[in-house]
């Protein structure tokens, strides 16, 4: 009988992910799904305005039309993320642990 | 139904151009979207020089910014069209509100300024949402001018909540 070749696939962390939100007729795309410390996302303003991509604390991004900006997502947890020029642009990111 | 603004603009109106204004045209209500963009920039250069609120400065340029952005937008949607803006009682009434309220402004200084610019601010962003909704919107023929001036109201709605945010900070 020949030797039975035992392969234990170790579990190795989920490589970070990235995702784009799209910033457009003066509001921001949708959250993402599943998001994971580690995982960054790209803001990207397509909108003929300018905006901001701002958590606080977390990060501040003012981005001109066309412009884009891309953050890690250091901590667990839900950010608010809102517009500061017009504050009722908002979307929430709900981060989970590694 | 009248807005509030299409009656201030009959009150100066002879009769005979009155049926007409209930039912403004594309080229009308570009005339009127865009001049409420420019009146907007012009208060807001306005408060820049005055102020000395960084808060309100902030504001005031974002007014300019934004309002600059769509009525490029709009210049490019009716050159597009081969539209020429035709001007009307309605862009005329808000031309001659706007001159006296910069008038008015103009006399004043520091939180007494940024408290009346502010006020003006917000209701004149609600006569105009008001004018988008009732009138402008529902009225425009063509698509493309139509989901402009959607965007206007997009944009005129966070302004209105932003200059309201901004007067209750400034009343305290």
């Amino acid at each position: 009988m020949g030797a039975l070749l035992l392969v234990w696939a170790t579990p190795h962390p989920a490589e970070a992910a990235r995702y784009v939100i799209e910033i457009k007729n003066m509001a921001f795309g949708p959250a993402p799904q599943h998001l994971k410390v580690g995982d960054t996302i790209l803001w990207r303003n397509d909108d003929m305005f300018r905006h901001t991509a701002t958590a606080k604390p977390g990060f501040d991004l003012d981005l001109a039309p066309g412009a884009q900006g891309e953050v890690t997502l250091k901590n667990p947890g839900t950010l608010k993320v809102i517009c500061r020029y017009h504050p009722n642009m908002t979307v929430q990111l709900a981060v989970e642990k590694e | 139904m009248l807005t509030r603004l299409t009656f201030a603009a009959l009150l100066l109106m002879p009769a005979a151009a009155l049926a007409q204004a209930q039912k403004p045209n594309d080229a009308q209500i570009a005339h009127i979207a865009y001049t409420a963009g420019v009146l907007d920039v012009t208060a807001g250069k306005q408060a820049l020089e005055k102020s000395t609120n960084p808060d309100v400065k902030a504001f005031a340029s974002e007014m300019v910014r934004d309002h600059q952005a769509v009525n490029e937008k709009a210049l490019a949607l009716v050159k597009k069209l081969n539209v020429t803006p035709q001007d009307n009682p309605t862009s005329q009434a808000l031309t001659k509100a706007a001159a006296a309220k910069v008038a008015e402004l103009g006399k004043l200084s520091g939180a007494a300024f940024d408290r009346a610019y502010v006020e003006n601010e917000v209701a004149y962003h609600k006569t105009v949402n008001g004018a988008l909704k009732d009138t402008l919107i529902p009225n425009a023929q063509n698509a493309e001018l139509k989901s402009l001036l959607q965007t206007g109201l997009s944009l005129f709605t966070a302004h209105q909540q932003h200059a309201e945010h901004l007067s209750m900070s400034l009343a305290k």
